[in-house]
């Protein structure tokens, strides 16, 4: 899966809603330029109504383009994609246990994506997929109801790695689990940029989240961008008034903020996940 | 506010246009009407003349043309069998099934609602159990078999009622029971799920700790929160009304529109039968339309396009 | 990394299960004696019981065998033309219960499949196909009967054309709402954003979480279609001689009400009864698979 170079180009993009009650239409997303290179993982913060997750349904080519363009890994992204296309982007969401089909095993979910996909999911087995993701492969028989909220989330990470996105796409993956899980699964998604080379577009509300694992950041207020950088940069120096009131609300904010500074002090030393 | 009347209006038009539209070609397309009406002995020359006189020979998009000409103009043809406008032969026979359906609807109301309340207020119970089968029975019984049952209990057993149209309030009664039964049944069922969400709610235990007492908390502000799905429901039932009073009539010779129409089916007046479904149709989609207007009305958050 | 191994809350499971079995527990108890008329009646043919059709007029317009003049050769009475009511209700169920189900096929299948449709695809296919939803809704389902079947004459397949025709539009109305919810769901963004083509997700994926739905629908709409054809064949419409039906027998009794009561009587009440045990039995599928919808 080695990807190089631009995977991401969101350029100059705007979303534009119809309001529900009154019909007038109104910009979600509003001339959003960012990019992201392989191997990043890139966050975009901001809170409910900002249009992150506009932005996110139009690069996953799941929701409306009004302008712009968005390139994945050289290839235009709209409404409109062929299957293989539509491979490159692959999205995990913020429900776990919603994000998986109530009445499909996790084996048979993995089957039908083989079968859609022959070719391109042919380079690992469920078994060794499901290691990759730290689950163990008697997890494969079960039904989501009989699996955990983390450990669902991993069942969706691990289908979308199967069809080796260019781009991984996490919407609030881990706004909907215990801190505990989230250390881990956000662990996982660190793990798997540096094996697979995964680049990750990660979208939150939650800036202490964002501070442990995106590289780059960027705030997002009303559609627009209003700030931008180098994650620390960012959160020690904001320069947008916006950005310094998210800043001010994290409660017990900390001094420290790399991944192992942040979940270490919750786990006595241990990082959790074991072993590494 | 207007805004939101015009669509209703509009789409009642619509609906209608496509339920008459689906009559006509229905009633075309599956068969000849002709050979119907004049059975198997008929010669050639007999159907071709009939054809023509009906103008059923005409391509089929011609005759569907001329079909809403007419309609648009009020003009629902001519019956067969008796020779005079179809328009106002229904508008004739109408008053009595009127009678019939208020009558109806009114017991329905009156037997319903109540039932509904008393069940809510004592849910779970063997109260509510057993009314809950009761008005499921409601919905099982075919309604002619019900009519012939209470007739044969009450007018020819007992002697207590007459049988059929006899004139008066007293031959009223019997139809207009058996018609109730299924609205009612709906009635009940709706009610009472509708005030157990109500009384489940924190207004109302708020009211009833500021000292309201509580058949007033019931009665008053319950009621008034459960009213508005009643209303929905007294326009559904229109269509099972309707249904249901031609088979009522039928079975007491009640002389309204249900026993026009099974005549007409016996005759074999296939113009006066047409009629009937495009007046029906009319009046389901005016009642739905007034009830949603209605709906509207009462519920402002309906009227601004959130539901 | 240590695997993590699966491990549901045990309590909840248990709990679960309780309430599943209990709901399954209704659902037998009204599905039993379903079957058991359902079979008897459809297995008329091989039971010990007189010709429905042989007409004995020496026997006519006997009573019910509890009454006097009766006998246990006849132990529903007989009809106007000496034919055993008991067996009449047998053969006539067994075309009652075929037809409902013929018919409620006939309006399920394409009622559930444009239900996804307009459900899932939305836009104009759904404006289009609601359209005639709500124009089926409107056309008072007897009227509409009368019309087609004066137009086209009587016929089984004729009468299963009408009747599928007044069952479809719940089906689609009801399959369309659910599909409507279940689309916003995270799994089928997930799908789509795979690349799974739209068909597949609609029968793969949408079709099997709403078929809960669809067949209490199912079950309810027997009731429904079987009160349908009685009133048909009861005005003449639908089933006639010599084919025997709870309706068509019913249009018989009614000439000989006074007379003889149980001619019309116990059709009826074959008909009450199994309708309301088809009304339990969808009520209590509804409630068991999926406890938290209310009752009503």
């Amino acid at each position: 899966m080695t990807q190089e170079g631009r995977i991401l180009d969101v350029d100059g993009l705007s979303v534009v809603h119809r309001a529900r009650g009154t019909g007038e239409p109104f910009a979600a997303v509003d001339d959003v330029s960012l990019h992201i290179d392989a191997g990043e993982i890139v966050g975009v913060v901001g809170e409910s109504g900002s249009g992150k997750t506009s932005l996110a349904m139009a690069v996953a080519g799941l929701g409306t383009i009004t302008s712009g363009t968005i390139t994945v890994a050289g290839v235009r992204v709209g409404r409109r994609l062929t299957k293989e296309e539509r491979t490159r982007v692959q999205v995990v969401l913020q429900d776990p246990h919603g994000s998986l089909d109530p009445r499909q095993t996790v084996r048979r979910g993995l089957r039908e994506l083989r079968r859609i996909h022959p070719a391109r999911t042919a380079w690992i087995t469920d078994e060794e997929l499901l290691a990759k993701v730290g689950l163990a492969a008697d997890l494969l028989d079960r039904l989501p109801h009989q699996i955990s909220g983390g450990q669902a989330q991993r069942v969706a990470i691990a289908r979308a790695l199967l069809l080796r996105p260019s781009l991984l796409l996490a919407d609030e993956p881990t706004s909907a689990l215990d801190v505990s899980v989230q250390a881990q699964i956000l662990r996982l998604l660190l793990d798997l940029r540096a094996t697979e080379n995964l680049s990750i577009l990660f979208i939150s509300h939650d800036l202490a989240v964002v501070r442990t694992i995106c590289d780059r950041v960027h705030v997002m207020l009303r559609g627009r961008i209003v700030e931008r950088g180098p994650t620390a940069e960012v959160f020690d120096h904001p320069t947008h008034d916006y950005t310094r009131r998210l800043l001010a609300a994290i409660p017990g904010r900390r001094a420290a903020a790399t991944y192992e500074e942040t979940y270490e002090d919750a786990y006595d030393g241990a990082a959790p996940g074991g072993a590494r | 506010m207007l805004r939101f009347f015009a669509g209703k209006l509009l789409q009642g038009v619509a609906t209608l246009l496509i339920a008459v539209s689906a009559a006509f070609f229905l009633a075309r397309l599956t068969g000849d009407p002709v050979r119907e009406i004049l059975g198997d002995v008929a010669s050639e020359e007999q159907v071709a003349v009939l054809s023509a006189r009906l103008g059923l020979d005409r391509p089929i998009l011609v005759q569907y043309l001329s079909f809403l000409g007419d309609l648009v103009t009020g003009d629902l043809g001519t019956s067969l069998r008796y020779g005079v406008g179809n328009l106002d032969l229904i508008l004739g026979w109408m008053p009595a099934s009127v009678e019939l359906a208020v009558a109806a609807m009114v017991i329905a109301v009156l037997v319903g609602v109540p039932l509904g309340v008393w069940a809510a207020l004592r849910e779970g119970r063997l109260a509510d159990r057993i009314a809950s089968v009761v008005a499921l029975t409601g919905q099982s019984i075919p309604l002619f078999w019900l009519g012939l049952m209470l007739i044969l209990l009450f007018a020819v057993t007992l002697g207590w009622l007459p049988a059929g149209q006899a004139g008066g309030f007293d031959s009223l009664i019997l139809p207009a029971v058996t018609l109730s039964t299924l609205p009612m049944a709906q009635i009940a069922r709706l009610t009472r799920s509708s005030m157990s969400e109500v009384l489940g709610e924190p207004f109302m235990s708020a009211i009833q700790a500021r000292g309201v007492a509580r058949w007033r908390a019931v009665g008053v502000h319950a009621l008034r929160n459960a009213a508005l799905p009643v209303i929905t429901i007294i326009g559904l039932q229109t269509g099972t009304l309707l249904s249901g009073a031609i088979t009522v009539e039928f079975v007491f010779a009640w002389p309204g529109l249900g026993t026009l129409a099974t005549q007409a089916v016996q005759m074999r007046d296939f113009s006066l039968i047409q009629a009937l479904v495009i007046f029906g149709a009319v009046v389901f989609v005016v009642v739905n339309l007034i009830v949603d207007l209605l709906y509207g009305i009462l519920d402002p958050r309906i009227r601004d396009g959130a539901a | 990394m240590t695997a993590v191994k699966a491990a549901a809350p045990a309590r909840a499971r248990t709990r679960d299960k309780a309430v599943r079995a209990r709901g399954a527990g209704a659902v037998a108890a009204f599905a039993t004696p379903l079957a058991v008329i359902a079979v008897l009646c459809l297995a008329a043919p091989l039971l010990p019981v007189p010709d429905p059709s042989v007409q004995v007029l020496s026997d006519a317009l006997k009573p019910p065998a509890w009454l006097d003049g009766g006998d246990w050769s006849h132990p529903l009475g007989t009809d106007h033309l000496g034919r055993d009511v008991f067996a009449r209700i047998l053969y006539g169920g067994m075309l009652t219960f075929l037809i409902a189900i013929a018919g409620m096929l006939a309006g399920a299948i394409p009622g559930t499949l444009l239900g996804l449709i307009s459900g899932f695809y939305r836009g104009r296919a759904d404006t289009v196909i609601s359209r005639f939803v709500e124009a089926q809704l409107a056309l008072p389902f007897i009227l509409l009967a009368i019309a087609i079947i004066a137009g086209s004459g009587r016929s089984l397949p004729g009468l299963v054309l009408v009747l599928a025709l007044f069952g479809w539009a719940q089906y689609a109305r009801v399959v369309r709402a659910e599909t409507l919810s279940l689309r916003e769901r995270p799994f089928v963004l997930g799908l789509r954003c795979a690349g799974v083509p739209t068909p597949r997700i609609l029968l793969a994926h949408m079709l099997p979480n709403v078929a809960g739905t669809v067949l209490v629908l199912t079950t309810l709409q027997i009731g429904t279609v079987i009160l349908a054809e009685s009133a048909l064949s009861f005005l003449g419409l639908g089933v006639v001689s010599p084919q025997i039906s709870w309706g068509a027998m019913l249009a018989d009794g009614r000439a000989h009400l006074t007379t003889a009561w149980w001619v019309a009587a116990f059709p009826g009440l074959a008909i009450t009864v199994c309708v309301l045990l088809v009304n339990l039995l969808g009520d209590a599928l509804r409630s068991w698979l999926d406890p938290k919808k209310r009752r009503y």
